[in-house]
């Protein structure tokens, strides 16, 4: 390997065969940093596809053999839970939406590849919100938050319920009514979403493969903490790749993102998945969301900690980036006021020794 | 060990271990001694951190957490059950983190290339009647892990230090050949005392040497009771893999298989013994009874 990325998982993604040459403290780089971003499994598979699994070193075979169960058992326990979810919710004729990692293998996009998720999560309409929550409590399910403040917090102000937990499978599913929480300084107005959602089976949905990018950027750069989230950069990059062979998808996608007020952070996925990860996003469309950009005071910023954060979290300026995301994430998130109060409670209990 | 850790290996696995207490450090080195390390380092399955939590929890009232990088939740044990910390953790990924082998809850042990896998739950007397069988003739796989492969059924030693609880402790002191290594006792941990012994050289040096099942043999130790071979059902055997196994369901199809034909091939009873000598006394009895009876 002559040019490296500073990250072995990026390398290793961008082209699967720079493998074979690693010696033992590359491949503990390697394995350390996938195991950090979960993203085991898909090395794995990429060693699968490109046949060059026999040639790794045997404990290497092992270790991705152990990922490549583990996310297929995973990928499995997850199908079966939209199962049970979908039976729990039998009568409820309007349509359940499933996101995320869920969505990525209902409609089997490479973005599932070596996929480990552990959680469902589903979106229904607001008004039916409270129907689907009875209906799974009443089949078993139960709420892992009891607390009071954080009940509240997720009923007043998040973008889903509370989460609802299955004592006997260990499956948590979170029950989305939008994508965006309600206090941010961004909001999606979660009927339009739903206009355009796409059937997978019976009153089982996807979001439109618009919609599901946007999704994941949104996630990622807006409402996210950014660092250690390589695996969702990823799967940006496997959409953006697997979409862009879909007739027209640039142009939807861009008259999409313009109707849904989502212009930042598009502009901030295309631009890191083509800097990082070297996805192919073509000029003009680069071009076309100049104009979504923040100040360039902020893209300066953004251009060092959002490439360092992707890397392994082993630099002090790693620390100092991430904590800065961070705080950006909850800014973002709620206004000044809301925010001070949260923070406060937050502090204080965790002085008084309630959480860890 | 305090930088970049110590890449040790224990039959399918190598750790990367990283310990910032000089206490537990000397404990783990002591009772490690005799596996396979490789300083200058090798690829490695796991990786182990134990630290202190912060710079004040070093030095006053000091307090080991241990991260296994496999989303634990251990609460922090104070120092000098540190030793009690890193084994829990090394478990802990074990359990957790295995999916390329089948893992059964059971104390695995071989003789004569046949290997007898004692499923059981903690407190049956397993590990002890595991670790007792190293000292009487038997290769010990593990006190408490069984691996099996997913292709070829065959078991994997794992000979990990065996952990000894409560009572068994004097016990195994008692019957381990001169000279066998002993950790400390731990006292006050939550699982009573802990103490541990390094199993003997011969199953550390032929940990790489797999082996075909033999038998299934159900231990229960009843102090006061007499002796007895029970007889027990292919299918209750299976049954009792299947529930001793952490990743049975995660493996899927494969591990089905591996599980049926291990169930079909090998012997199967109950035993029921009084203490370690006559539970010895009924494997070995057990074991010859169906020698060569392997595929009946």
């Amino acid at each position: 390997m002559t040019e490296t990325s500073g990250s072995l998982v990026i390398d290793v993604l961008q082209d699967p065969a720079v493998m074979l040459g690693f010696n033992v403290a590359q491949w503990n780089s390697c394995l350390y940093e996938a195991r950090v971003n979960s993203l085991t499994g898909r090395l794995a598979a990429e060693a699968r596809d490109q046949g060059l699994w026999d040639r790794l070193p045997e404990r290497v075979q092992d270790i991705f053999l152990s990922a490549e169960i583990d996310a297929q058992s995973r990928q499995r326990r997850l199908m079966w839970e939209l199962n049970r979810i979908r039976r729990a919710l039998f009568g409820f004729e309007e349509p359940i939406v499933v996101l995320k990692g869920g969505a990525y293998i209902a409609r089997d996009l490479t973005a599932a590849t070596g996929r480990v998720s552990s959680d469902v999560d589903i979106m229904v309409d607001r008004k039916d919100l409270e129907t689907v929550e009875q209906m799974l409590l009443d089949a078993g399910w139960v709420h892992s938050v009891e607390d009071d403040y954080d009940q509240r917090y997720y009923r007043e102000w998040a973008h889903e319920l509370p989460p609802l937990y299955h004592p006997d499978r260990g499956m948590t599913v979170d029950v989305h009514h939008t994508i965006l929480p309600l206090t941010g300084r961004l909001t999606v107005d979660a009927l339009k979403l739903l206009a355009e959602i796409e059937p997978v089976d019976g009153n089982l949905y996807t979001l439109s493969p618009e919609d599901m990018l946007l999704h994941s950027a949104v996630h990622l750069f807006h409402d996210g903490v950014i660092a250690v989230s390589l695996r969702n950069l990823l799967e940006q990059h496997d959409m953006i790749s697997e979409f862009a062979r879909m007739e027209g998808f640039w142009d939807r996608l861009l008259d999409r993102t313009d109707e849904l007020g989502l212009g930042r952070p598009l502009f901030y996925c295309l631009r890191y998945c083509a800097l990082i990860l070297g996805t192919a996003v073509p000029g003009e469309v680069l071009e076309k969301t100049g104009c979504y950009a923040p100040n360039a005071l902020v893209l300066g910023m953004m251009d060092r900690m959002v490439p360092l954060v992707m890397k392994p979290p082993t630099s002090r300026l790693f620390q100092i980036a991430s904590k800065i995301l961070y705080m950006r994430s909850h800014w973002l998130r709620m206004p000044a006021g809301l925010l001070v109060k949260h923070l406060a409670t937050k502090s204080l209990r965790r002085l008084r020794g309630e959480t860890h | 060990m305090t930088t970049q850790g110590l890449a040790l290996e224990v039959g399918p696995f190598v750790t990367q271990v990283r310990i910032l207490f000089p206490n537990i450090r000397e404990e783990f080195c002591h009772l490690y001694g005799g596996y396979p390390a490789w300083p200058e380092g090798a690829i490695a399955n796991n990786h182990l951190s134990v630290y202190g939590r912060n710079f004040y929890r070093r030095y006053i009232k000091p307090q080991a957490c241990v991260d296994t990088m496999m989303k634990d939740a251990f609460i922090p044990l104070p120092a000098e059950l540190g030793m009690v910390a890193t084994e829990m953790g090394l478990n802990w990924q074990i359990a957790v983190g295995c999916k390329n082998l089948l893992l059964f809850h059971a104390g695995v042990v071989e003789k004569n290339g046949r290997v007898v896998i004692m499923p059981a739950a903690s407190g049956s007397g397993k590990s002890t009647l595991a670790a007792g069988l190293s000292f009487a003739g038997w290769r010990l796989f593990s006190d408490e892990f069984g691996l099996a492969d997913i292709d070829t059924g065959e078991f994997v030693p794992y000979p990990r230090p065996v952990s000894l609880k409560n009572e068994s402790i004097p016990v195994m002191k008692d019957w381990a050949a001169p000279g066998t290594t002993f950790s400390p006792e731990y006292h006050g941990t939550p699982k009573g005392t802990i103490c541990y012994m390094r199993p003997p050289a011969e199953s550390i040096n032929r940990m790489y040497e797999r082996a075909g099942a033999g038998a299934v043999i159900l231990p229960s130790f009843r102090p006061g009771a007499t002796p007895e071979i029970k007889p027990i059902t292919r299918s209750m055997a299976f049954f009792k893999l299947v529930m001793s196994s952490a990743n049975y369901g995660d493996i899927g199809e494969r591990s089905f298989r591996v599980m049926t034909e291990i169930a079909d091939k090998a012997a199967c009873c109950e035993i029921i013994y009084p203490n370690l000598e006559e539970g010895i006394k009924l494997v070995e009895r057990f074991m010859s009874e169906t020698a060569g009876a392997g595929d009946d």
